[in-house]
């Protein structure tokens, strides 16, 4: 039946040609199933303090969001004795209410790249870590996600982790699945995971050339045919977060977290280029970086025209219809830069 | 595990931006061997207490990686000044002991007790006898500890980093320690003494829950107490208490202060520095009272982000300022990494790209200073514009700059050293043909260069990008003018010996008698010499079957000649294991000539009948073996041979002799036994043929078969299952069991 849906709505897309009728009859199909076959909206976040602003909140309430995917803590190598060590765990300074908090650890490959590491013990101690930041936070959860950019060197490492993981929380889990993961599945593996979250946005190398790294439809489409040979189930994370990319002397210096031209617009030290490209016109420092005369910075954003194209893409590409698509990341400038289009989420995941 | 609070846990990293910097560094050309492109090195001219600071292309701080010092810093000066004072009242060790070891802490409350209230106790029986716990410089000793101890438990905690409830709570310092301490300053009459409880009063305030007032007590006193390390020890809390206030221009202000005048801190202020915003930064400007004050502030602002400006405003300010040459170096060890151009092509090219990259604010920056003469190290400037403008392709000016540092030097080897190199470089720069004149001139300079330690970080300048690239030089140059000898001899390149007339060229030149001293150098820089060259040719001879000539190659070759294969060649396996050949028992040992010399002997049988079956099997064996897929790798093992060059690839990889070989002893076979045999060993051969061709041709998605069924095991399985072989295949080959679906 699932299968049916999909096709239906496919050919919906591909032939935009149809009367009214067949319209009616394939919305009727669509909105019977809907009840049990409709895609969520969710959220990650991703900020080391969890307390959300107004427009935030307004945002899980409009799109009656269920879950919310909260960044816990990140695990990197204690630069002094190289053991793996918990970074920046989440503050919980806000009651989470209806929410269902799924977790997000995310591991830093080279803690998976050391030969030596002792991954039973590396698991039982995120593990042990969730729970105590869940003890003190009031939070209960069935749900885990990990995160882990994982290589060929890494992955029996990963592989291993996510085994152990298993078996220690007892808990459903999830994990982040990149685009090459998908492409070259027979050699990168496929973890052991109830659920893989495809991660779709990061296709492209960082430059000082005019592609954004975030999304390029001709990136992503040498990996879109991959989806359909991927085993495990995926739900789709969209991107709608900015940065700016830092150039000097055509070399990438910098990413400014959430910098768009907006940015730098009310101040005259920095020019808006046609190609939205900023020119720093006098040395200065902003936002807690220094911009050299003649420096650029090269905004990259998500415009809802991507968002919609990528969501068109994926669903006539993916095996099954994602169960919800999660949006990285909630955050009140991300939502603000999309506040002339209304509804816009749901606007996206009309598309699956 | 020891945390340290002071420490900043490092920025968080999100799903976006972790997985995009790796991209991002990469990008970045980010290598491991930094010192591999640097010429300039900044020890030879400024003080240490820089050197974390000096530029590092992937350490955050040059030479160290991480500070890890934030508890041990000042530990020498602490035990130094405390033995001054006790005046040998407690031996080295003792005093040691107290102060720096954390299993002190039980003796030094009970010997605290003891002095305050009398109190005899374990500790007191301890120590009493060995110390005099009625002197008052003892008593001033351990009362002293015994606070600071009180204060450290807030300021050095130990926690397990998983240990997320009790990890972000460390004890502040209550109000009561605090006064006690405060009164223990406010009633000292000792100076020494009284200084210190200043300290721990300001560290006191700090880690307690009104650190606001570290400031108020800090204002109020600051003028009581010596300008020392303490003091700037105490101002850097200071700025931390402004930084946590948001107030980053005072912050960043109080943190330039430091950095000017307390060196072991400068690592510290140069990481805590950290203007927000425009006017931050012009606030704090407006604080610095002093031009000292002003230069240091500017030196930070070099550091972080822009050495060429500051160096510029404080050359305004006060041009004998240390920090400006100290900025001088990292602004050319920033140009360096900002040039790093391989030499593929021609030597022009590449000085075109150099040119066109140089950073010319740099340039102009360092040629005005330079020219002024007014800094307190002249010839730092001038060594300096004249390696710029060797960068620049103006090699009289550079000449012009370094001929004035010549005069300015002091008589130190590594500036000697350094400046010789500097010379070097713009004298080869200069050159864009080698003929004799040329080679006269560069000889004496390039056998100093090549004699020098290439290590990079043990010799006293930076000389191993100088060895490098001067040989890359010299090479273009050379090859320029199609001298192939001279071009392959200054950079070795595996592809040379491909090529029959230039393997031929260098024999005679390294074959040549009365070689003139250039040429000699260049000798003496090549690492390949006559034995690797006839063992080369030996090996390649042996690939196209031409024995004879092989053999008398290889008895040519010296003692490689010797050098013994690692299992026995001959032999020809149903499973082929390297290693596991190579461990086998073997009575014989091969060397690559006895090896050549047996199959020559072999040949020559089949060639008169004898043995035949046998000849050609062991013959076919010894070529399957010297294969990439065979026992005897280690026979083309050589300087010359890169087994991933493509060349060589082919010829390795290629089995066609063992086929052919395996083809005539299945002819000669007189039984079954025999040809069930010639017939799988042709199964493998076409099993590595396939892996051969396909390997490099299939994608991650559709990587080559295990196995296919290989025309060898089709006619084993049809016309041989009679044999004891097929039976041997069947118990030691697991593909072609599943091929006749034994189970």
């Amino acid at each position: 039946m699932k299968k049916n849906i999909f096709s239906y709505k496919r050919f919906f897309i591909q032939s935009k040609i149809f009367s009214i009728g067949i319209i009616g009859l394939l919305i009727g199909i669509l909105s019977c199933n809907s009840a049990e076959e409709s895609t969520d909206i969710s959220f990650y976040y991703w900020k080391t303090i969890f307390k959300l602003s107004e427009n935030e909140n307004l945002a899980l309430k409009e799109n009656h969001v269920k879950n919310i995917y909260i960044r816990y803590f990140d695990i990197d190598i204690n630069p002094n004795n190289q053991k793996p060590i918990p970074l920046s765990p989440i503050v919980y300074k806000q009651k989470i209410g209806n929410l269902r908090v799924i977790p997000v650890v995310y591991i830093k490959n080279k803690v998976l790249l050391q030969k030596n590491a002792d991954i039973e013990d590396l698991a039982k101690k995120t593990f042990s870590y969730i729970q105590q930041i869940n003890k003190q936070a009031g939070i209960t959860c069935d749900e885990i996600q990990i995160d882990c950019d994982w290589t060929m060197e890494s992955r029996n490492n990963y592989l291993k982790f996510i085994e152990i993981f298993k078996a220690i929380s007892k808990m459903r889990l999830s994990a982040t699945i990149r685009l090459h993961q998908i492409k070259y599945y027979l050699q990168t593996k496929i973890p052991n995971v109830d659920r893989g979250v495809l991660m779709y946005y990061n296709m492209g190398s960082i430059a000082a050339d005019t592609l954004n790294s975030i999304y390029e439809k001709e990136n992503a489409e040498k990996y879109l045919s991959s989806l359909k040979n991927y085993p495990l189930d995926l739900d789709v994370a969209l991107p709608i977060y900015s940065w700016g990319v830092h150039i000097r002397n055509k070399r990438v210096i910098n990413l400014i977290n959430k910098a768009n031209e907006i940015s730098f617009s009310n101040d005259t030290n920095f020019i808006i280029q046609d190609n939205h490209f900023v020119l720093v016109k006098n040395s200065t420092i902003k936002y807690g970086y220094y911009f050299k005369e003649n420096d650029k910075i090269k905004p990259e954003i998500i415009s809802f025209n991507d968002l919609n194209e990528m969501a068109n893409d994926l669903s006539q590409n993916l095996k099954h219809k994602p169960k919800e698509i999660i949006f990285y990341d909630l955050d009140s400038s991300n939502l603000n830069r999309y506040r002339d289009e209304s509804q816009i989420f749901k606007k996206i995941i009309n598309h699956f | 595990m020891k945390a340290k609070f002071l420490k900043r846990l490092l920025i968080t990293f999100s799903i976006v931006i972790s997985a995009s910097l790796g991209i991002l560094f990469a990008c970045a050309g980010g290598d491991w061997d930094w010192f591999g492109y640097s010429n300039f090195t900044p020890e030879t001219f400024v003080d240490k207490s820089y050197s974390p600071l000096f530029y590092s292309a992937n350490e955050m701080f040059y030479g160290i990686g991480h500070d890890e010092e934030y508890i041990t810093r000042f530990n020498d000066e602490i035990k130094n000044d405390w033995t001054t004072y006790l005046e040998n009242k407690l031996n080295q060790n003792q005093v040691n002991y107290f102060l720096l070891n954390d299993s002190s802490t039980a003796d030094i409350e009970g010997l605290y007790q003891f002095i305050s209230k009398n109190a005899k106790n374990e500790s007191f029986n301890k120590w009493n006898g060995k110390i005099n716990l009625t002197d008052q410089k003892v008593k001033d000793f351990i009362e002293f500890i015994y606070f600071a101890r009180q204060v450290e438990k807030s300021s050095i905690n130990t926690y397990d980093p998983w240990d997320y409830e009790n990890a972000p709570k460390p004890p502040k310092v209550d109000a009561t320690l605090i006064s006690q301490i405060q009164k223990k300053y406010q009633t000292s009459t000792n100076p020494f003494i009284k200084d210190r409880y200043w300290f721990q009063t300001v560290k006191a305030f700090f880690y307690s829950n009104s650190k606001p007032e570290t400031i108020t007590f800090f204002e109020k006193t600051k003028n009581e107490v010596p300008k020392n390390t303490l003091y700037y020890r105490a101002l850097a809390y200071i700025a931390g208490v402004y930084y946590k206030d948001h107030n980053y221009a005072q912050s960043n202000y109080l943190n330039s202060i430091v950095f000017d005048k307390c060196l072991p801190l400068r690592v510290v202020t140069a990481y805590n520095f950290h203007p927000q915003e425009e006017n931050d930064w012009k606030t704090a400007l407006d604080l610095a009272k002093t031009n000292d004050e002003k230069a240091a502030l500017w030196a930070l602002l070099g550091y972080y982000a822009d050495p060429a400006r500051a160096i510029n405003e404080i050359f305004k300010i006060n041009p004998q300022n240390p920090h400006i040459d100290y900025l001088l170096t990292r602004l050319v060890n920033l140009e360096e990494e900002n040039l790093r151009i391989e030499i593929n092509e021609s030597a022009l090219k590449y000085k075109t790209e150099l040119k066109n990259k140089l950073n010319q604010e740099a340039i102009s920056v360092v040629n005005s200073i330079a020219q002024s003469e007014k800094t307190a190290k002249p010839y730092l400037w001038n060594m300096a514009a004249g390696y710029l403008q060797t960068l620049n392709g103006n090699y009289s000016l550079a000449k012009s700059y370094l001929a004035k540092a010549e005069k300015q030097i002091p008589q130190t080897q590594s500036v000697k050293n350094q400046l010789r190199l500097l010379h070097l470089i713009n004298t080869l720069s200069e050159m864009d043909v080698m003929n004799s004149t040329n080679e006269n001139i560069l000889l004496p300079e390039l056998d100093w260069l090549y004699s020098q330690s290439t290590d990079g970080t043990t010799g006293d300048i930076r000389c191993s990008a100088a060895i490098a690239w001067s040989k890359r030089y010299v090479s273009a140059l050379y090859a320029a003018k199609n001298n192939v000898v001279f071009a392959e001899l200054f950079n070795q390149n595996n592809v040379f010996y491909q090529n029959s007339t230039q393997l031929e060229a260098m024999k005679s030149f390294l074959l040549k008698e009365n070689k003139t001293p250039f040429e000699k150098l260049a000798e003496s820089i090549y690492s390949i010499n006559l034995s690797d060259i006839f063992e080369y040719q030996a090996i390649m001879y042996t690939f196209e079957n031409k024995i004879d000539l092989a053999f008398e190659s290889m008895g040519k070759a010296g003692e490689l000649k010797d050098q013994l294969l690692l299992g026995n060649p001959f032999n020809g396996k149903i499973q082929d294991c390297h290693d596991c050949d190579h461990l086998a028992a073997q009575k014989t040992k091969y060397s690559k000539l006895r090896f050549i010399e047996i199959i020559q002997i072999m040949q020559s049988k089949v060639a008169k009948g004898e043995d035949v079956f046998n000849n050609y099997l062991l013959l076919a064996n010894s070529f399957y073996n010297i294969s990439y897929y065979g026992n005897a790798r280690f026979f083309y093992t050589t300087k010359i041979i890169d087994s991933y060059d493509k060349y060589y690839e082919t010829i390795i990889n290629n089995v066609e002799q063992a086929k052919s070989y395996y083809k005539k002893a299945f002819e000669a076979a007189t039984n079954d036994e025999q040809r069930a045999k010639c017939t799988y060993m042709l199964a493998k051969c076409e099993r590595n043929e396939y892996y051969t061709t396909n390997s490099g041709n299939s994608d991650w998605n559709n990587p080559p078969a295990d196995y296919l069924a290989w025309d060898g095991f089709v006619t084993l399985k049809t016309q041989y299952s009679a044999t004891k072989f097929y039976k041997d295949v069947i118990a030691e080959c697991g593909y072609f069991k599943k091929y006749v679906g034994v189970k």
